[in-house]
C-alpha cells in the first residue's frame, strides 16, 4: 500500500472518530512522510477551529417566506395561454397553412417583366458592373444628356475657355 | 423507508405545506452554512440557500423516496452552488492575488487579533480555491458531518473517490495555510 492510501485511511478513521487500523497505525509510526502529513493535518484542524461561523442573517426567514409566497401565487395562477404547447402548435399550423395558400394562389406576374424591373433587381444584387448591356445603356443615357445641351450654351462655354 | 424527513417530504408532495416548513426549519442553518462554505460569501450564501429551498418546493412532484432526504437536499444545494461558482471563478483569481499580498504583510504584523482575522480570511480563501469536487467533499464531511458514503451519494461518486478527494483537499489546504502555522510541530506525536 502506498503512503497516500495509509493517509487516506488515517483521515477516514479520524472523521469516523475511531482509531485507525493497526497496520495503518504501524505504517504511520514508522514513515517519516506520513508523520509529517499527520502533524500537518492536526495543525490544519487547529486552524479550522478559527473559521468564521456562517449563519442566516437578520430577516432571512422574512425574505424567504416572501419569496415562497410569490412562488405559491405563481403556482396557483392559470398558465398563460402563450405557454401552452398545444396552442403554440395550432398557431404554427395556421401560419403554415396561410403561407401555403399565399404561395399557391398569388396573382400571376407579367409574362415578360419590363427591362427596368430587371435592371432594378440586378442593381440590388450588385451585378450591374458585370453586364455589358448596362454599360451601353449608360452610354446612351450620356448621349441623351449631350443632345439636350443647346448650341448657344456650347458657344458661350467655348468663348469663356478660349483666350 | 424509516427516514422521518422522507415522510415529511412525501407529506409535502401530497399537499401538506406545513411539512415543507418543518423541513425548512430543520435544514435552514445547515444549508446556509453549506452554501457559505462553497461560495465563500455570506450574502451569496443566503441567496443561494433560499434558491435551494425554492427548488425543493418546486421538486415536490418529482421527489422519489430512493435516497435519504438530506442527501437529496444537499445534492440540490451542491449543484446550485457549483453553477454559481462557475460564474465567480475569475473573481477568485483576483482574490488570490490580494491574499498573497496580505499574507506577506501579515508575516510582519505582531497583533494576534489581526493574525486571527488573517487566518480566517486565509482559511476561507484556501477553501474557495479548491476544485469544486474537492471542496464539496471536504465541506460535506468536515463541516456538515456527513459520512464518506453519504457524501459520495450527494456528489454522485464512489466512496473511494471521496476518500481521495478529501485527502487531496486537506493536503492542499495544509500547504496553503502553512505560512499561518503558529505553533511548533509536535514531533513523534503523530497519532
Amino acid at each position: 500500500m502506498r503512503c497516500e492510501a495509509y493517509q487516506e485511511a488515517w483521515l477516514q478513521a479520524r472523521y469516523a472518530e475511531h482509531a485507525p487500523q493497526p497496520r495503518v497505525r504501524e505504517h504511520i509510526e514508522t514513515c517519516v512522510d506520513c508523520q509529517r502529513f499527520t502533524r500537518g493535518q492536526k495543525q490544519l484542524d487547529r486552524q479550522l477551529e478559527h473559521e468564521q461561523p456562517i449563519e442566516p442573517g437578520l430577516g432571512f426567514d422574512t425574505r424567504f417566506f416572501a419569496r415562497l409566497e410569490a412562488e405559491r401565487a405563481q403556482a396557483k395562477l392559470p398558465r398563460s395561454p402563450w405557454r401552452r404547447p398545444a396552442l403554440w402548435l395550432s398557431w404554427a399550423s395556421l401560419a403554415a397553412a396561410l403561407a401555403l395558400a399565399l404561395l399557391l394562389f398569388r396573382p400571376a406576374r407579367e409574362a415578360q417583366p419590363s427591362l427596368d424591373e430587371d435592371v432594378a433587381l440586378m442593381r440590388e444584387l450588385e451585378l450591374v458592373e458585370e453586364l455589358p448591356m448596362l454599360r451601353k445603356l449608360d452610354e446612351v443615357e450620356a448621349y441623351e444628356v449631350l443632345a439636350r445641351i443647346r448650341s448657344e450654351d456650347l458657344d458661350a462655354l467655348a468663348a469663356e475657355v478660349s483666350p | 423507508m424509516t427516514d422521518p424527513e422522507v415522510a415529511l417530504m412525501v407529506a409535502f408532495a401530497r399537499g401538506e405545506e406545513a411539512a415543507f416548513v418543518s423541513l425548512y426549519r430543520t435544514y435552514r442553518d445547515r444549508i446556509v452554512a453549506y452554501c457559505g462554505r462553497l461560495l465563500g460569501d455570506q450574502a451569496r450564501a443566503e441567496e443561494a440557500a433560499q434558491d435551494v429551498f425554492i427548488k425543493l418546493y418546486r421538486a415536490r412532484d418529482s421527489y422519489s423516496e430512493r435516497a435519504r432526504f438530506s442527501t437529496f437536499l444537499y445534492h440540490i444545494a451542491t449543484n446550485h452552488c457549483f453553477n454559481l461558482r462557475a460564474q465567480l471563478d475569475q473573481r477568485l483569481v483576483e482574490r488570490r492575488r490580494e491574499l498573497d499580498e496580505s499574507a506577506h504583510r501579515g508575516a510582519q504584523d505582531p497583533s494576534a487579533q489581526l493574525a486571527n482575522a488573517r487566518l480566517r480570511e486565509a482559511l476561507r480563501d484556501a477553501l474557495a480555491e479548491l476544485p469544486d469536487n474537492q471542496r464539496g467533499a471536504f465541506v460535506l464531511v468536515h463541516h456538515q458531518g456527513l459520512s464518506y458514503r453519504d457524501a459520495a451519494q450527494v456528489l454522485e461518486t464512489s466512496e473511494s473517490a471521496v476518500k481521495s478527494l478529501i485527502h487531496r483537499a486537506r493536503e492542499t489546504m495544509m500547504r496553503r495555510l502553512d505560512a499561518y502555522a503558529s505553533e511548533p510541530s509536535e514531533v513523534n506525536h503523530a497519532l
